[in-house]
């Protein structure tokens, strides 16, 4: 495969932001805030390294090279989930109603996912991995998409506001997400003839996601400021059954005099 | 042609929430200084006193009409006050929206939150309905002293709500819980 001079310094640009974003997550420390989205960012420039040994070794069009290339995407693939999952975790824990369900609910949309990716694939025999890969990248790009606009739209109604880093991080995976599904579609239904502009429309996507991430981690991390103070889970299970059933009390009580009118 | 409608979607919904919650971080700065008990909702209370101007100055240029049947419109003097009264009384409603809110979602049990949130959700669409027909009847007729008193029943029962939930908290010794939730709503 022959690139043009752009899309060569296209892949270069992006691979120095892998790099840059991997030193800049190291530098801050952010690991220890968000192990999760560090392991994916350490895995991007793990990818980039991999890849680009194998092609230099056993060449582009070669068996290795199909391989190396198609488990390294759904190694990235399952890290981006497990990032996403963690955004939802480092936002919804201090709520102890809502993430146990949200949990489940994380669960289910991954095990859809990969079931419809698995049945993609066991369809097609020609090369099954590849269309596993393509299957659950399709399916989990729109799940982490509605996932994530879920996420910031929680955070307006119960005041619950991401932090920058946080939410630039959601920016960056929400455009990407949607960019994927988009590209998908148009991928699938017009432009398998135009694949390397596909490409690297692509790539521009994920830099622009890069540069998202990254523009947080310039300045060093705010603290984390503490979240409202908890109250005992029996106390609040006591005062807050008492409140509904008075609210309800009342509202039959209105109800009533509604009636008497 | 689905999958790029939707993503457009999400894309303006993610736009949105992002303004809002920088909206909240603003409004978290801002009232950082403010007396803990303009925190709360507290203008539907002068209800009365708008009540009585307003009355005072139809009865000087309509004695006349029953005071019932009185329209206010753009158009009249002592529509400003209408209007300053409405605005406050929407503050009100999302200031006591926003710590209900807040309150709640600190619930141990999925189903008690939910039955909580169904209780705001009832006031939300109440009071979204008034907007509603009182923007149709701003255009139309205008609004009568019964659509006043109305949205000021819904404002003052999420109120009460609120102020009794603050109230039983506070009262069981979580003062700091209360000034967090005033403090971050």
């Amino acid at each position: 495969m022959h690139l043009t001079l752009s899309e060569n310094l296209l892949w270069w640009l992006g691979i120095g932001l892998k790099f840059l974003l991997c030193a800049l997550v190291f530098y801050r420390r952010l690991y220890r805030r968000l192990p999760f989205f560090s392991l994916y960012v350490v895995l991007l420039v793990v990818e980039v390294n991999v890849v680009w040994w194998v092609y230099r070794e056993w060449g582009y069009g070669s068996f290795p090279a199909w391989y190396t290339y198609w488990w390294a995407s759904a190694v990235v693939l399952f890290a981006r989930a497990l990032a996403v999952a963690e955004l939802c975790w480092t936002s919804l824990k201090t709520y102890p109603a809502i993430w146990p369900w949200v949990r489940s609910l994380l669960s289910l949309i991954a095990l859809v996912a990969l079931s419809y990716a698995a049945v993609t694939a066991f369809r097609n025999s020609s090369s099954p991995l590849a269309t596993f890969v393509l299957a659950s990248e399709r399916a989990l790009e729109t799940a982490f998409a509605f996932v994530l606009v879920a996420l910031v739209g929680f955070g307006a109604r119960y005041m619950a506001v991401l932090d920058p880093v946080e939410r630039n991080i959601v920016i960056g995976l929400g455009f990407y997400s949607g960019f994927q599904v988009i590209n998908n579609t148009f991928m699938q239904e017009w432009m398998s003839r135009y694949f390397h502009w596909w490409v690297s429309i692509r790539v521009v996507a994920f830099d622009i996601a890069m540069l998202a991430w990254i523009a947080p981690l310039r300045k060093p991390l705010p603290r984390v400021e503490p979240g409202p103070t908890l109250i005992d889970e029996s106390v609040a299970v006591r005062l807050l059954r008492e409140l509904l059933a008075h609210m309800r009390e009342i509202t039959e009580e209105m109800k009533r005099i509604a009636r008497s009118k | 042609m689905v999958s790029i409608g939707l993503v457009i979607l999400l894309a303006l919904s993610l736009v949105l929430f992002l303004r809002q919650q920088k909206d909240i971080e603003r409004r978290i700065a801002s009232q950082r200084d403010v007396p803990r008990e303009n925190l709360l909702p507290r203008n539907y209370k002068s209800f009365t006193d708008v009540e009585k101007t307003l009355w005072a100055a139809v009865q000087q240029q309509k004695p006349s009409t029953a005071w019932e049947d009185v329209r206010f419109t753009g158009q009249e003097p002592e529509f400003q006050i209408v209007q300053d009264y409405v605005r406050g009384v929407r503050e009100d409603f999302r200031r006591g929206h926003r710590i209900f809110g807040q309150v709640i979602i600190h619930s141990p049990e999925m189903r008690l939150f939910a039955q909580l949130e169904w209780q705001r959700v009832k006031i939300e669409l109440a009071y979204y309905k008034w907007c509603a027909l009182a923007c149709i009847r701003l255009r139309t007729v205008g609004i009568s002293i019964h659509d006043l008193r109305q949205v000021t029943d819904i404002v003052a029962t999420l109120s009460y709500r609120v102020r009794s939930m603050l109230d039983r908290l506070e009262n069981s010794g979580n003062v700091k819980f209360v000034d967090s939730i005033l403090r971050q709503s």
